[in-house]
């Protein structure tokens, strides 16, 4: 019988490490420039999408994750180049400060149904960008550059793109952790109540509002946090980082890989995704064109993203039935 | 003292008035049917009862608490448990994953409770496992336990939504058409397990149809038409009522108005 919580077992549990260690050894000896960079991205993306989906698990349809990669990233720049913060204190304070706009604008916005929500949520991340590129303080369409590079910390190094390969899978374990024992415990099971019926779930006291509010903050300190990192890391910001493209990109990572998992959708999506992206760039032109054309035939073939192809596998082989729908 | 005690509770929706003056009382252990022809504004008594809507005017009082205004989860945290006449699911999740929404409202553990797996936490999982296990037996449900809910037979989606409230201590029980694509078997099973509910102290207010099923469960019916209250009685004083009768099968020549 199968009890209320799902445990991990201890092997689970040393294999996750070793594959960690064994990433970080390969990465640290192996790894290509080029693809030390596609391992940035995926990390960084993978972080992100995992931010959308859990909005996506209370029922709303967020179209515009790029406004807290926007703020922790002007956050960041602000904290850093006017205030002289150090760089750890301005990623962890930029994260905070992400997470009380969300706070805020949440309680408003979250009250929206559906494709009024998706609007909305499109609209706010257009204002915000669009007033910072009218704001002289904050460099206006110009952006903020020159950030510092932050100090090393041990035998990391951050002039080199390996040190900020380890800062942004360390980003991810972080968020990954959250969220994975988010969905595996009452939390989980209560946004999924939510979003698939508010009212019902009202009947029940539990408040569709908190729980909104509660995932819309969380999803906005890590996405805040992977953009205050990435605006230092690029060591310069401006308003052109952070158009509706990117909220696209959001989307289409945890899309691609799964919306079942909030953890390993996004994690497959975003490798999927990035290699494509950073391969296509040898076919002039036909970049946008082939992106489209992936979405297309995953959608079409897979529509439950690649993490059904696991599925599929373990019922070959007799493992777990794949539950119906 | 009444358990609940409504007064002149009203609605209109533009201009139409659903709900026009109504007074209702329920006791404690009682169960009181309500009753009327479609569109007499049973539901929108509900609604209101419930927190869904907002009376226009009149108040709900729950064990002489005002409860006028408050919101549908914190009229459910205070003791009254409601159905939907629509049958209203959980889409994606397994009959036993369901019956734990509604143990939610009594663990204190919060957020970071979970996040973080404390015992206190892990004690209430188990306790909420344990009361689904009873719940799943009283309600006949073992056998669906790991079906997803929305593959279940029409019936026993409609059992399952009772299960749910029952999952954590209910004052009152409010049922909107619980027997609505239950086959006869079924409805004498529900039934019964109501006049069960009943023994342990849960007042029910049930709107429902079936009139047979209504007569042989209820101690008291209400009767509403066009938002107002008509009639009020035991089963056998309605089922003379004229009021009631015309309600239902339209006047006889020569006699309109006569009541």
């Amino acid at each position: 019988m199968k009890m209320t919580l799902t445990k991990t077992s201890p092997a689970m549990k040393v294999l996750t490490a070793v594959l960690i260690l064994g990433f970080i050894a390969f990465a640290h000896t192996f790894l290509p420039h080029r693809w030390q960079h596609i391992c940035i991205m995926w990390a960084i993306w993978s972080t992100v999408g995992m931010g959308w989906l859990v909005i996506l698990r209370v029922g709303q349809f967020s179209a515009g994750q790029a406004v807290f990669l926007c703020i922790g990233g002007y956050a960041a720049g602000v904290l850093m180049l006017k205030l002289n913060a150090p760089f750890w204190v301005a990623l962890v304070l930029s994260a905070i400060f992400c997470s009380v706009v969300a706070l805020i604008v949440g309680a408003i916005i979250l009250r929206l149904k559906g494709l009024y929500f998706l609007v909305i949520s499109l609209v706010f991340s257009e204002i915000v960008r669009l007033t910072i590129a009218a704001t002289d303080y904050l460099g206006a369409s110009e952006g903020l550059w020159d950030m510092p590079i932050p100090k090393k910390i041990g035998p990391v190094v951050f002039s080199t793109k390996q040190g900020w390969l380890y800062l942004f899978v360390f980003i991810l374990i972080l968020a990954a952790l959250t969220f994975w024992r988010m969905e595996n415990s009452r939390t989980g099971k209560i946004y999924a109540y939510i979003g698939a019926s508010p009212d019902l779930a009202q009947s029940f006291g539990l408040y569709f509002m908190k729980y909104r509010v509660q995932a819309y903050v969380i999803s906005a300190f890590f996405t805040g946090l992977v953009g205050a990192a990435l605006a230092v890391y690029l060591g310069a910001i401006n308003p052109e980082g952070f158009t509706f493209y990117y909220s696209l990109v959001a989307q289409i990572v945890a899309i691609l890989g799964g919306v079942g998992s909030i953890v390993w959708g996004p994690l497959l999506g975003s490798l999927l995704y990035n290699v494509f992206d950073e391969y296509l760039v040898y076919i002039p032109g036909a970049r946008s064109l082939l992106m489209g054309l992936l979405l297309i035939a995953v959608i079409f073939f897979l529509p439950e993203g690649l993490i059904s192809l696991k599925n599929s596998f373990l019922k070959k082989k007799g493992g777990n039935p794949v539950v119906p729908h | 003292m009444s358990l609940i005690e409504i007064t002149n509770l009203s609605k209109s929706f533009g201009g139409n008035k659903a709900v026009d003056g109504v007074d209702i009382e329920i006791h404690s252990g009682e169960i009181v049917g309500l009753v009327g022809p479609n569109g007499a504004g049973k539901s929108t008594i509900f609604n209101l009862i419930t927190g869904f809507l907002r009376p226009d005017n009149g108040r709900v009082r729950l064990k002489g608490e005002n409860i006028t205004g408050l919101r549908p989860d914190q009229i459910a945290k205070k003791g009254i448990g409601r159905t939907f006449q629509l049958t209203l699911l959980f889409h994606g999740q397994t009959t036993r994953e369901s019956l734990y929404a509604g143990h939610v409202r009594v663990e204190k553990t919060g957020f970071w409770q979970a996040l973080f797996d404390t015992s206190a936490y892990r004690e209430e999982r188990k306790q909420a496992f344990e009361r689904s296990q009873e719940v799943l037996t009283f309600m006949g449900l073992a056998e669906w336990q790991d079906t997803l809910v929305n593959v279940l037979p029409c019936g026993i989606q409609r059992f399952l939504g009772i299960a749910q409230v029952i999952m954590s201590p209910v004052d009152v029980l409010l049922l909107d058409e619980p027997l609505t694509g239950m086959n006869e078997e079924e409805i004498s099973g529900l039934l019964d397990r109501l006049k069960k509910l009943q023994s342990q102290g849960v007042s029910i207010l049930i709107i429902e149809h079936h009139m047979k099923a209504v007569m042989t469960l209820c101690d008291r019916i209400i009767v509403v038409n066009f938002g107002k209250k008509i009639a009020e009685g035991t089963p056998e004083e309605i089922s003379r009522n004229p009021a009631v009768i015309e309600a239902y099968l339209g006047c006889k020549r020569g006699t309109a108005g006569a009541s």
